[in-house]
Order: structure tokens, then sequence, then C-alpha cells
């Protein structure tokens, strides 16, 4: 077995409660390294087409890269994989930070895959490559926080912790997986796989050694970059990506008002430094916090024990919000009050929701509010306006718990707009189920590629324009010009999925040189990778979850595209007016270039042949 | 004149002789020798200023105004966005 791997994989079976241990497959990892690409592939295998995604048929993977949990710069990542309930049931995948992708690896397994459903909530326990289930009933319910805090008073407070609160629980399609408390696998609605499983959280434990090919390379490696940080490691350093709020505020980057207004208008600089940079670092008893070995350390704890939005978890200590978060109850829901957005962050890491998701529901329900297509009637006597940080904050627990007419929206937003009538069609922002994070394609039209084409729609993480690694060779393209861009997407796309497989942060990726990633693959797994070969196994991955969704009949050209992703009609104000995004032609021209069928969307057979996938030929060339 | 130019978290003061005409382009180009690793990120590798650069003067886009030719004035405050993503 090449090093970088602990060479096994666990098969836990919760309808039957049997655990095997099975031998990794040495060259489905040279082809597919590790993360999202190993699980793409075996879970294509393993999964029947046509499963219901929270029925027995469906398989849950946690997976690690062969990059995790070594000396490379940053090995903090694993990834959950599934098929998706959220997004027509097609691929669902999402990667987290903390301690428990590296932990996982010391407990002595690259991943462990879940299938059936258990008869009654349970937890697996790895303890230094001895594993079991155990009896979950009296953690059913627990929040994400205490629950930890309960599973490591039992097992030692050396364990790493995977696992879901209760909009898991119940089934909600935005429910997220949480480690370390409050760091999310956020998407594809995964959350509501695992409670469909009745598995309440996974434990690991050990302290074995992970091979290295070139262990005193590796170590060499990691030294010298930490001399090389560059890109965006000073701004991500200082403050986490708390620090872009303001200047993607006004720069047309992040979604204001539901994504019909504009910053420089609806959200000005004044209002926009509230919830930004210097005001969230300068929040009480501001800590830095680090995922396992990063010496970037964007995250961080603050305390707020006092007012009206004081946290009730942890003493009243909790992460800091991220971009992400502040921009989905921030800007789009006109909402300048930081403490509110603090607390919205503790409910949802603890209930284990999505803040992108939430934002982007809550945004929905207040523009349907404001335009008289839902009252206070409705709402269980909210009066959901912009801006009104009590009320965001009452409506997003409810979500979470399922309570009232949070249940009507704790499927997300397209769920929401069914069971309402379809009411509000506009205001309704997701492609093909999945809410639209805060970054806007009218302000980098790349990203229209990103959030259509990918396996894993509306996704910022999935590479792109919005992401390049400092010292990726890219063409000189103006963005507004949309042609001649589906070169360097696919360079960005591919180098990402690379870097996500081997188990690598997007943020060590953006601060330091794109060549440390082959360079890092090789000397910890002894495989020779340079760029080429890098953007060829990205691309082999990217195809592999794609033909997980032709399987499905999901086609990305047929989902449904939000005119106010792509300025259909364009603003009238602020940085991206006049903005219409050619989508159509960014993507045509990406399909071109990756060797797909303009129309189908289905990879020639030539294509398939190129990336040595001919196993796929007989089933999407039927 | 004074101009302030904000990259991230680093800020600074240009200073302009007094009735000389100043764009954008003009600058951008004066952080070359103060900041020379700040620069180096706006150009591409034949040393021109990448066209995909996010300006903005006073908040406005430099797309909506003249481009790099956009001139500039005493107070204006000029700001290149670093973009990252983030979760």
């Amino acid at each position: 077995m090449a090093r970088g791997y602990m060479g096994k994989l666990l098969n836990v079976n919760l309808s039957t409660g049997q655990i095997e241990v099975e031998p990794l497959d040495e060259q489905l990892c040279r082809d597919y390294i590790g993360g999202y690409g190993l699980g793409a592939r075996l879970l294509y295998e393993r999964i029947p087409a046509g499963a219901n995604p929270l029925g027995t048929n469906n398989i849950l993977g946690f997976l690690t890269g062969p990059l995790t949990g070594t000396p490379a710069v940053i090995g903090s990542r694993f990834v959950v994989v599934a098929k998706s309930p959220k997004t027509s049931g097609g691929w669902g995948d999402a990667n987290c930070g903390g301690y428990f992708g590296p932990h996982l690896k010391f407990a002595g397994f690259d991943g462990v895959l879940f299938s059936g459903v258990a008869h009654k909530p349970v937890y697996l326990f790895i303890n230094e490559g001895q594993a079991e289930l155990l009896d979950a009933s009296d953690l059913w319910g627990l929040g994400v926080t205490p629950l930890e805090d309960v599973l490591k008073e039992r097992h030692g407070k050396d364990v790493e912790i995977a696992s879901i609160g209760p909009a898991g629980e119940k089934l909600s399609l935005t429910a997220c997986i949480m480690n370390d408390k409050e760091r999310a696998a956020g998407r594809s609605g995964l959350g509501a796989v695992m409670g469909s499983k009745r598995l309440k959280a996974v434990v690991v434990k050990g302290k074995l050694p992970v091979p290295m090919y070139d262990e005193k390379g590796i170590k060499e490696i990691r030294r010298r970059l930490l001399k090389e940080a560059t890109g965006f490691f000073d701004i991500l350093h200082t403050y986490g990506t708390c620090g872009i709020t303001h200047d993607s505020a006004l720069s047309g980057d992040s979604p204001v008002k539901n994504w019909g207004g504009a910053g420089t208008v609806d959200f000005p600089s004044e209002r926009a430094k509230k919830i930004s940079d210097d005001s969230v670092i300068g929040l009480e008893g501001y800590k830095a916090y680090a995922c396992w070995q990063c010496p970037i350390a964007c995250g961080g704890k603050v305390k707020q024990t006092s007012g009206k939005f004081a946290l009730e978890l942890n003493d009243g200590i909790g992460h800091k919000p991220e971009y992400e978060t502040l921009c989905m109850f921030g800007t789009n829901l006109l909402n300048d009050d930081l403490p509110s957005i603090v607390k919205l962050n503790e409910i949802c890491n603890n209930l284990g929701l999505d803040t992108i998701s939430l934002g982007a529901i809550v945004g929905y329900v207040i523009e349907c509010y404001e335009n008289g297509l839902l009252t206070k009637e409705d709402t269980d006597g909210l009066e959901m306006t912009w801006g009104n940080a009590e009320a965001i904050v009452a409506l997003t627990e409810k979500i979470g718990r399922r309570e009232g007419f949070g249940d009507v929206l704790a499927d997300g937003v397209r769920v929401a707009w069914k069971k309402l009538g379809y009411i509000g069609t506009e205001y309704a922002v997701h492609v093909d189920g999945e809410e639209v994070p805060a970054h806007d394609p009218r302000f980098t039209p790349g990203l229209a590629t990103t959030y259509t084409i990918t396996a894993t729609p509306a996704r910022h993480t999935q590479g792109g324009e919005l992401l390049p690694p400092p010292g990726l060779e890219l063409d000189e393209v103006d963005k507004y010009v949309y042609t001649g861009h589906a070169r360097n997407h696919w360079k960005m796309v591919a180098t990402m999925e690379v870097c996500q497989a081997a188990g690598l942060c997007m943020f060590g990726y953006l601060s330091y040189p794109v060549q440390a990633i082959p360079e890092q693959l090789t000397a910890v797994t002894g495989w020779e990778f340079d760029l080429e070969e890098v953007f060829k196994t990205g691309t082999r991955i990217y195809t592999m979850r794609h033909a997980f969704n032709l399987r499905e009949g999901i086609n990305p050209l047929k989902r449904n595209v939000p005119g106010r992703m792509v300025g259909e009609p364009p603003l009238t104000v602020g940085n991206v007016k006049g903005v219409t995004v050619d989508y159509k032609n960014l993507n045509k021209e990406f399909l071109e270039v990756l060797g797909w069928d303009t129309t189908t969307t289905v990879p020639t057979k030539e294509t398939l042949q190129g990336l040595g996938m001919e196993f796929l030929i007989e089933d999407l060339h039927k | 004149m004074r101009v302030k130019l904000a990259y991230g978290r680093e800020q600074l003061w240009l200073d302009f002789p007094d009735g000389t005409p100043v764009d954008v382009q003009h600058a951008l180009q004066s952080v070359r020798d103060r900041r020379p690793d700040t620069y180096a990120r706006w150009v591409d590798k034949d040393g021109r200023l990448r066209s995909s650069l996010n300006v903005f003067v006073n908040g406005e886009h430099i797309r909506y105004r003249r481009g790099l030719e956009t001139e500039l004035k005493d107070g204006d405050e000029v700001y290149v966005i670093p973009l990252v993503a983030g979760g």
C-alpha cells in the first residue's frame, strides 16, 4: 500500500450491526486520491441507482485523504459523502476541518462507510483499530455542544467527534454534520442522511502513526512552505474570513437583501463595518482558533455573556461567525446587529444547521413577508421584516427544531417554496435545491459555472474563478467578456478537486504556492505528481462525481438558475449594476474543454478512455 | 494631493504633487516601490496591471468610471479588493 494511507476502510452495516474491515484498493487511491474522489468511485459502485437518499440503500461515508494527519500544509480535512436528499437525489458531499479527520486516521482508518439503518439510535466508537456500535438512545435529542461534553466525559478528553444535532435527527435537509462542536460539514443535506440512519455520532480515538514515504522530506517542505506564505495568508491569519465582509458587501460580491439589493445602497460602509473584520475580532474575549496543525488559524472564539443575545453554551464562549454566516444572516437580511449573528452561529452549530441555507431561507421568508405574501398568521406571530434581529434569531431556532412555521422551512428554500404554494418564486434563490452561498456570480461570473455545472450545485468551495491559487498560470481574461474562460476554470476546478481529495484545506491552497500540492502528495505517498497529473486526476474526480448524477438522470444544464444570481434582470444600482452573466456560453465552453457533450453533458467515450474511466462507458453510453 | 489606498488590511497614503493629474493606474504603480510584494499580485507576468483587478474609487467600481484611467482628486479612497471565499 502506498504511504499516506492507513490502508483500511471500515464498513458498518447499521441494519445488522455488522462491522467489517476492508483493505483499501491501492489503484483506486492512485486514481482518485481519497476524500470526494475515492468516495464518489466507491459509492457509484455500492449505491444502486434510484436509491432513496434517506433509505437503507444509501451509504454515508466519512473519508480522509493521504495528506490528512500528516505534516502537509494544511492536512486537517475530512469529507462526508452520500447520495444527497437535497439536490434531486444527486451526488452529495461536504468537507470540514477541525480535529476529527486526522484522528480518524490515528484511530486506524482512512474512512468509514455506513450502510443500512439502525433499529435504534447508535454511535460508533473507534478506539485504535477496534470499532463498536454503542447505544445512543440517551443521547438522541442532545445538541452538538452538550453531546460532545457527554461523549468526552464518557470516552476521554482525547476523543474527537463528528455528530448531528436535533436538526439532523429530524431529517432536516438543511442539517450539517459537525465536529469540534462548531465546525460544520455543512452542505448537501448530509446531516439528514446521518439522522435517517439513526447514527448520532462517530467517536474516534488513537495515536497510530500515518505512514509516510519521505517523512523527513515532507517535514522539510512544511518548514519551507511556512516561510513562503503568500496570497490570502495575511488576511486569513489576522481575521479569518470575516476580514473580507465589508469589502465584499460593497463590491457586489456579497448577496444583499436576498440578492435583490446592492451594498452601496442598502448596506453601506457604516453598516457593513459593524459585521466585519475589526468589529468581529474586537468582540469580547476574542482568541484565535486553529484546526489541527494549522499555521493560518483563521477561526476564533468570542465571549458573549450579556445582552439579549447572550450565548448559553460553553460558558458563553462560541466560535466567531465567518464570512458566509456574516453575510447570509447579515448583508442578506440587512441585519447589522453583530451580537445577533454570534447568537445565530451558536444556534446553528448546536442544532447542526447550515448557516448558508438558514440565511437564505430567512431571506426568502422576509421578502415574502415584506411583500404581503406571508403574514404574522403564517409566521407564528413573528414580524419578519428586514434587519429584525430578534425575529431572525427566533425563526432560526424554530427551523432548527422543526417547530411551528419552522417545520415548513426546515428542508430549505425549494421545499418551503413548494409547501407555501409556490409564492415568491424570484425570492427563492437556490440551484436544484441548494441555497446559493454568499459570493455573487454577477461579481465573479465564473461562479455561475461553478454553481450550475458542478456535481453539487451552488457551492463556492468547488473551485473556479473565485479561488485562484497563488502561482497557477492562467490566461488573462476580462471577467465580463463571456468567452475564453474555460481553460482557466478547468485548471482551477481540477486543482481544487485534488486539494480536497488529498485532505488539504482550501485556505492553504489560497495561501501557499500551488506547486505545494503535487510536491506534498509525492513526498507523502511516493507517487510522482506534477501539476499536469493534478489536472488529470482532478478531472477524473470531477467526472466521477458527475457520473453519479448522470446515472440518476440529472443533467446540470436543466437545473434551475435563479435570475437574481446571474442578473436576469440586472441590478440598476451598486457595483454590479447592469451585469447579466452569459452563463450559458461560459458553461458551453467549459463542457467543450472537459470533452463532455454540450447538450447531454455525457463525457464522450474518448474523454472517458483518456481518463482511464472505461468502466463508465457502458452505463453512460447505453 | 493625498489619496488613500487600501488593499486588504494594508493601507497606504499616497502623496502626489498638487496640480499633477493622477489616475488610478498611476496610483497603483506608485505602490510598486513601497510594497513590491503587494504590487506583484496586481500585475501579470509581463508586468501589466491585470484587467481583472477589482478596484473601487470611493466605493464605486472603476468599471463605471474610466477604468484605470479614472482620475483621482485629493481625499479619494482607492480600494483594491482581494477576494477570498470562506464558510
